[in-house]
Parts: C-alpha cells; structure tokens; sequence
C-alpha cells in the first residue's frame, strides 16, 4: 500500500472516526463488529440463529464478553 | 563425493512420474487445488486484516456507550461536561451516527454526523473526496457519500440529492455534495457523512442525546483509568478502548468455528486420503519395481533416494502451482467467489482491491503441513518393501 493511500484511508477513519471494513454491510453488527456484541441477534429473538452468511468468516468482537471468550488475559496483558 | 546429487536418479524419478500419467495428474491434482484453497483464505485475511491494522491508530481512543436494557441507547449530551471535568482528557465529543435503511434497494447506508463542515474536515475532505463542491456545502443541506452509496442512488435515479424519509413519514431532501475516492472504499464505501443537525433532523434524535461520546486523552498511558473513573460515574455504560478495537480486529476471523472450521476439516480430511493411498501399502506393480531395481543391484538407499525425488519433485510442483495460483487469483483477479464468504449477501457490494502483501508465515504453514507430509507417507512404505529380499518381493 503506498503512503499516500495510506494517507487517505487514515484521513477518511480520523473524520468518521468508527472502526472496521465496509466489507459486509449486512448487518449492523457485522459492519461495526468492534461497537458491537455477540448478543445482538439476541435482541430480535432469543432462539434466532446467525442468518447472515458472513457471520460465519467474520467473527464477533472479542472485546465485549470476555467471559464467553476467555480472553482475559490477553487483554491484561495488552494492557501491561 | 557421497553425499552428491545424483542426476540419473533425478532422471530416473522424473520418468516413474510420467509413466505412471493419471495417478500423478490426479495427486497433482488434489494437491494444488488443496494448497491453493488454504493459501488463498489465508491470502484474503491477512489483506482483510492488514487493511484494519493500518488505520487502527487513528481511531478513537475511548468510546462511550449506554446501554439500557441490554440494548445500546442514546447517551446525555451532558455527560461530555462531566467526563471532560476528569483529569488528563484533553477532548470529549459527542457523536451523531446511525444505519439508514433504504428500502428501495434493500441496503443499510452508515450515516455519521460531523460538526457544520469545519475547517479541519474542509481539509480532510479536500484529500478524500472527489467532486467536491465548498460553496454549495455552505448554503445548502448536503451530504459527502461513498461510491457504493452513489451508485445505489443512481440506480435508484438519485443524482443530485436524495430523499431520506424520516421517522413521521415527511421527506428529507439532502444534496449529494461529493463522493469519498474509490482509493478508500473499503473504509467508506457505505459511509454517508453529513452534519450533525440534518442527522438529528433525519433520525429524529433529540438536541440533549447523541448516540456515542469519543474521549480524546493527551497521555495513552493514561487510558485505562480514565476508562475506570468514567465507568465509575456512569455505570451503565460500555466503553471501548483503542486497546479494545486492536483486540477485536486481532480476531476479526474466527479460525475455530464456522466457516474456517468447514475449510480446515474438508482440507484435512482430502489431504490425508490422500496419505491414506499412500501410506495403506504399494501397489504390486510399484513392489515389483522396487524388487527389479534391488535384484539389478540398487541399494536401499539408493530406492529411498529415488522414492525421495519422486515424492518431492511432484508436491513440490503441485505446492508452487496451488501457491502461485492463488497469488494470481487473490491479487490480480481479486478472489471472485471466495471474497462472497466475506461479503455475505449484503447489497451494497465493495469491489475488493485487497493490498499485496508477501506473507511467509502462510507459505511456510501451508508448505510443511503439506510436503514433508506427503514425502514421508511415500518413503516409509518404500523403505518397508526396499527392506526386504529381492526374490521376495518379486515373487
């Protein structure tokens, strides 16, 4: 990638300043998967399962929920 | 010299491969398509992510969000006054932003709100938009749209502006100032940025509420605990930090469930019949071979040799074919097919331009849980039969 794309891309996240790719857009917690959580799909109804195709490649946030995920400690460990 | 290569037996190799034509195609075959399936995913990733981690120093460092009843909710405008009062933030800004379903073509736009075109974003937008117009930007309500925002407008015959149809059913009619540059369309090709008045106009959203607060802190050392202290003062919040986002864009891909497990348990499972063949005993006729070469005096290292050239010379070809293919289909034709496990079936469709980059680490996985393999499952059932008496064998 050359600095000046490298340039641009940055400019254009500091001006909307939300993460993640528009890579999917099929759902809102698949597009912004970082401010997002695994329970979203909860909310429209607790015995739904993933309907959208790319839930299964892009996974969910990792950062909310620690507890389903067991990454305490990486994220202590970021933090050290 | 002992340990020289030795050409006729390279030669000799080469001509068991021919003659023995479809069985060799065949593990050929397999084997590139096998090689070239896993290093083509893996391509794509890395791209995917590599794309993530070079912006992921310009995001936020602190993002505030309320949740209430287990559902993310609009936040008090005032609470930047009071997370502004803790000591070693610099900034506290709260944002507007939000999905925008336009029905007519089944898509989700992302609609963010920055303040009424400042001069800091005039520059901003200098660099990232094209057909940019500044004085229409101050006289009129408009917009700045990605290029798969506009071209779900045009098929909708929107060209100048478009009607956002807000929540009591009126219509909202917003220009279409610019367009962000095809170069960061991954980042902003469902982005529409307008300001922060006409989302709330559009969304219906209240002066004193706003749907996030973006803390700015002077010293990162110091993240943490301004983490700790706002979480002490509103406890019904989330909130992400930039350590956060890098986690989660560590592991954007979930390499233990869903799609990448079915990947990894077909490829296995290919690749060890493959193995399975192999390993389950030689045919009688490549008995024979052996037996004919040890009764004309061949020693058994020199059939191991021979075996070794054979095994190596074929899936070291297949394993730079399937390598090379992928490179030619990831970078140059840009993953068709494979890039939809990504996309999903959203609409709005991003072209991939997915940057190069030379990944050994991938090479190096996919080339020694493959190569040696295979070697071994074909030198160790020769070794097994060049052990053995010659007229035994023959028999």
């Amino acid at each position: 990638m050359s600095s000046d794309l490298l340039k641009k891309k940055n400019a254009f996240v500091e001006l909307v300043g939300l993460p993640d790719l528009a890579i999917s857009t099929e759902a809102t917690y698949v597009r912004h998967r970082s401010v997002s959580d695994i329970f979203s799909i909860y909310k429209d109804d607790g015995t739904l399962r993933e309907y959208f195709p790319s839930t299964y490649a892009i996974s969910h946030s990792h950062t909310m929920n620690l507890h389903s995920t067991n990454l305490h400690a990486i994220k202590k460990n970021n933090e050290k | 010299m002992k340990n020289k290569i030795n050409v006729y037996l390279i030669e000799y190799a080469i001509n068991a491969i021919l003659r023995q034509k479809s069985k060799s195609f065949f593990i050929v075959f397999v084997f590139t398509l096998l090689t070239f399936l896993l290093t083509s995913v893996f391509f794509i990733t890395n791209s995917i992510r590599y794309e993530l981690d070079s912006t992921v120093d310009t995001l936020p460092q602190i993002i505030v969000q309320k949740i209430k009843a287990g559902r993310h909710y609009d936040i008090d405008v005032d609470a930047v006054d009071n997370i502004l009062e803790i000591a070693g933030v610099s900034d506290a800004v709260a944002r507007v932003w939000g999905y925008y379903y336009f029905a007519n073509a089944g898509v989700n736009f992302s609609v963010v709100g920055i303040e009424q075109y400042e001069n800091q974003y005039k520059n901003s937008f200098d660099k990232i938009a094209s057909k940019f117009d500044l004085s229409e930007i101050d006289s009129k309500v408009s917009m700045v749209v990605g290029h798969g925002v506009k071209e779900t407008m045009h098929d909708s015959y929107y060209k100048e502006y478009f009607n956002f149809i807000k929540p009591d059913g009126t219509l909202k009619r917003v220009n279409i100032a610019g367009v962000f540059e095809a170069d960061t369309q991954l980042e902003s090709n469902d982005v529409i940025v307008m300001s922060k008045d006409t989302i709330r106009e559009i969304f219906d959203i209240d002066e004193s509420k706003a749907t996030d607060i973006v803390v700015k802190v002077a010293n990162p050392e110091e993240i943490p605990m301004v983490v700790s202290k706002i979480k002490l003062i509103y406890p019904d919040t989330r909130i992400i930090s930039s350590e956060d986002l890098k986690v989660s864009y560590q592991n954007i891909f979930d390499y233990k469930s869903g799609i990448f497990l079915a990947l990894f348990i077909i490829s296995l499972f290919t690749f060890f019949i493959i193995i399975y063949d192999k390993s389950s005993g030689l045919s009688s006729e490549e008995k024979r071979e052996i037996g004919i070469l040890k009764a004309i005096g061949w020693r058994v290292d020199d059939v191991l040799k021979e075996k070794f050239y054979e095994s190596f010379i074929i899936s070291f070809f297949a394993y730079t074919l399937g390598v090379g293919f992928s490179f030619a289909y990831v970078y140059i034709f840009q993953a068709p097919i494979l890039q939809n496990i990504f996309v999903g079936y959203s609409q709005l469709k991003t072209s991939f331009e997915l940057p190069f980059i030379f990944d050994l680490q991938t090479l190096f996985l996919v080339f020694f849980l493959s190569v040696p393999i295979y070697i071994a499952a074909t030198i160790i059932p020769s070794w097994k039969v060049a052990t053995l008496e010659a007229d035994e064998v023959i028999r």
